[in-house]
């Protein structure tokens, strides 16, 4: 860990005043979608959407933001009711990039413009060395991802000057990860007094593609950590090894499968400082009236049961930052890094799975935390689809 | 929560008139060449610049 000429720099500057709220707010993935929005115009006109979640990163190289959609964010900012969710900072890179102090600079920017209730990321690190084109993928958790972590985390607060989050990954290599990413993201966000969002469809995965009940994975989570719930829907993918397989995808393309609706009823009143349940789905997949039925339908429905659970009391926790201190230059550690690039570049460049598997073989990662020897095969697969998806164009 | 109609009303508008997607990284690419919105015309081409499975929302 590289921490020469460390001094601290970054200080929260502590907000007013922050909602200690008793209601759970039914809430959408509000993104600058023409499909998404002619989607969501009934709903705001039926005053049924009560929070948006903005994915403020994805608007990076748009130049032109029509005053109606600001309108619509500062609407919903005044009521302590827009959260920011980003994309594309790759909190566990072992490098640190100019695109990530630019990230970092944008979402300053934008939270002194919307007053963010809380700001978001992903766990994981992003394929391909271009900024803004990969899927986030998981890493070994030890001391060296944790303190890369806890170090971009209190970046992300200093920016954002609210309270901070991360969310659980749906994608994992092997068993060991699902079991253990709960206790992690807890041991992430600890310092800087952080949050979970619980990802319900991302957990629906993990418990499809490992064999698990995805009650005991819920409870492999700090449950008074999660202030935000995600739900949606996805797909089966076949097997590209063995017939009769498929793997659960998080592709947000299809309705919420009604496992989902299960479990959020079941995880809501183990969750006491939850403020946001969010749905979510991609603007490709609300191109007909079908599709743009059924996601109004999962809205009113998630909303409903919602409403259906009594809240007793009030959140505990605002998950406002006790104290932030940061060094200013950010940690790295090359070792990482390579290790980071040499997956990325296997996945991205093989051409089936014996041919990743022997170019892992040779690689340096065997005996290393990545634990490639454990890897599932199928997942491995999936990975190898994923990162194909967004390599560098 | 309520939203004004005045702020509805330009949304319909804005939607109505103009095309949008949620990721402006796209913008750019447009200019260059045609977009084919997660459409494989051949499936052992290469889908550039499909929107599908976009990260911002569909995280694989």
């Amino acid at each position: 860990m590289k921490m020469k000429n460390a001094r601290i720099v970054g200080k929260i500057v502590q907000p007013v005043a922050w909602d200690n709220h008793s209601s759970i707010l039914s809430s959408v993935a509000c993104n600058l979608d023409q499909d998404i929005l002619l989607t969501l115009l009934p709903l705001f006109a039926s005053s049924e959407i009560e929070g948006i979640e903005w994915s403020f990163d994805t608007l990076y190289q748009r130049e032109k933001i029509p005053d109606w959609f600001y309108e619509l964010l500062h609407t919903y900012a005044k009521e302590h009711r827009l959260v920011g969710h980003g994309v594309f900072f790759s909190i566990l890179s072992g490098q640190w990039k100019d695109e990530q102090r630019k990230w970092l600079d944008h979402l300053s920017k934008m939270s002194s413009r919307f007053r963010f209730d809380h700001v978001t990321e992903h766990f994981g690190f992003t394929t391909s060395t271009n900024f803004h084109a990969g899927a986030p993928l998981s890493v070994p958790l030890n001391t060296t991802t944790l303190a890369i972590g806890r170090d971009r985390l209190s970046r992300i607060q200093n920016a954002a000057q609210c309270p901070v989050g991360l969310e659980n990954l749906a994608f994992a290599y092997h068993e060991d990860e699902v079991k253990r990413q709960g206790a992690f993201l807890n041991q992430l966000v600890e310092p800087i007094n952080g949050f979970i969002i619980l990802d319900l469809h991302n957990l629906y995965c993990q418990s499809c593609n490992f064999g698990k009940d995805p009650l005991d994975l819920v409870i492999s989570y700090p449950l008074d950590r999660v202030r935000e719930i995600h739900i949606s829907g996805g797909r089966w993918e076949p097997s590209r090894l063995s017939e009769n397989k498929s793997i659960r995808r998080d592709t947000h393309d299809d309705g919420v499968p009604e496992e989902v609706f299960t479990l959020l009823k079941s995880v809501i009143p183990k969750c006491s400082n939850l403020k946001f349940v969010v749905l979510e789905q991609i603007g490709t997949a609300l191109k007909s009236e079908t599709q743009r039925t059924l996601f109004q339908k999962d809205f009113l429905k998630m909303k409903k049961l919602i409403n259906s659970i009594e809240r007793k009391e009030n959140a505990l926790n605002t998950f406002l930052p006790l104290s932030n201190e940061m060094v200013d230059r950010p940690l790295v550690n090359q070792e990482l890094y390579d290790q980071q690039l040499a997956i990325s570049n296997i996945l991205e460049s093989s051409k089936d799975l014996t041919d990743a598997k022997r170019k892992l073989q040779m690689s340096k990662l065997p005996k290393t935390d990545w634990q490639v020897e454990k890897w599932d095969d199928d997942m491995l697969d999936t990975a190898i689809q994923i990162a194909q998806t967004w390599r560098a164009q | 929560m309520e939203i004004k109609k005045s702020l509805l009303q330009a949304m319909l508008v804005g939607l109505t008139v103009g095309s949008i997607s949620s990721c402006g990284m796209f913008d750019q690419i447009d200019e260059e060449t045609e977009v084919r919105e997660g459409v494989h015309e051949d499936e052992n081409e290469k889908c550039e610049n499909c929107w599908e499975n976009c990260p911002a929302c569909g995280m694989g």
